[in-house]
């Protein structure tokens, strides 16, 4: 028997091999599980929700445009305020149906969030 | 299929290739946060954790170093959490010490013909402090090199040197305590 570092190493190395801890059998499952979950929150996450939501509003803006300029041609209108004078229920309706669409757009997103966050907190 | 393959399945999405991982890593992740931990339910719970943030962090993988590497350094971290503030590596003084010395090493020697010799070693382990059980699980069992084991650890080269050198003679003597110990029960029983 020698007393070299070297010699040592590979007898240390002997003496050690295949005594790694064995987990419990339920370790690997029960790590699956967390990851599962995780991937469904990331997927959750990854939805762009906002944006989504931004660009539903900007479409409605944008019909809702197209169909008071329609209006306006198909009336000799000239300006906005001509299309106004043309309808004078359209400025009551475009107020209450703006109105109804910002508040619903608002309290979507803030259900969203409020949601996420619950999940996010589990 | 290489480690690499499977990280970026991963990245994409696949479950099976993540399985892949935790074969191939639990056990150790659970031998090293059981060094530092010292109790099996904290350290099922350690690698619990380690694996899911490791799970996290995968898309920022870099790939610089070792993948076994960076992920027992995550294991580390979290089993340090655990111990809340207490230090796994103490201050050492710089004192000579001799290395191990024949008489140990015959008795070592004789462990390996032995049966029940991972029981022996698992035993010996136990009694060692964390920081030296930790350093040889790592060094000799996982056979990281040095500079690997710097990278979990952040201690210096020279440090982890003198460490394992400290470690393998403690391992080398609380060997023999155990063995004889053993036989004086032995005698006595008879």
């Amino acid at each position: 028997m020698t007393n070299k570092p070297h010699d040592l190493d590979n007898l240390t190395r002997s003496l050690l091999e295949g005594t790694a801890e064995k987990p419990s059998a339920s370790l690997n499952l029960r790590i699956m599980e967390l990851i599962r979950k995780e991937s469904c929150l990331r997927k959750a996450q990854s939805q762009p929700d906002g944006i989504r939501g931004l660009l539903t509003g900007f479409a409605i803006y944008f019909l809702t445009l197209a169909v008071i300029i329609g209006l306006g041609y198909t009336h000799d209108a000239t300006s906005l305020t001509k299309i106004f004078e043309t309808f004078p229920r359209l400025r009551l309706f475009l107020l209450t149906a703006g109105s109804s669409a910002m508040f619903f757009f608002f309290f979507t997103q803030l259900n969203n969030y409020l949601l996420w966050k619950k999940k996010r907190e589990k | 299929m290489d480690e690499r393959d499977w990280i970026q399945r991963i990245v994409a999405g696949d479950m099976q290739s993540f399985s892949c991982l935790v074969a191939k890593y639990e056990k150790m992740a659970y031998t090293i946060a059981l060094r530092i931990v010292g109790n099996r339910e904290d350290a099922e719970e350690v690698v619990q954790d380690a694996f899911l943030k490791m799970y996290r962090a995968l898309p920022s993988f870099a790939g610089e170093s070792k993948f076994s590497s960076w992920f027992y350094r995550i294991v580390y971290r979290t089993a340090l959490d655990t111990l809340r503030g207490r230090k796994l590596f103490e201050d050492y003084e710089e004192i000579g010490q001799t290395d191990v010395s024949l008489a140990e090493q015959e008795t070592a020697s004789g462990v390996l013909e032995r049966k029940d010799r991972k029981e022996i070693i698992g035993e010996v382990m136990k009694r060692l402090p964390a920081s030296e059980s930790l350093i040889l699980t790592l060094y000799y069992l996982e056979e990281c090199s040095v500079e690997e084991i710097r990278k979990i650890t952040d201690l210096s080269e020279t440090n982890i040197k003198t460490r394992l050198f400290r470690s393998r003679k403690h391992f080398y003597e609380q060997l023999e305590k155990y063995l004889k110990n053993e036989l004086n029960t032995l005698h006595y029983d008879q």
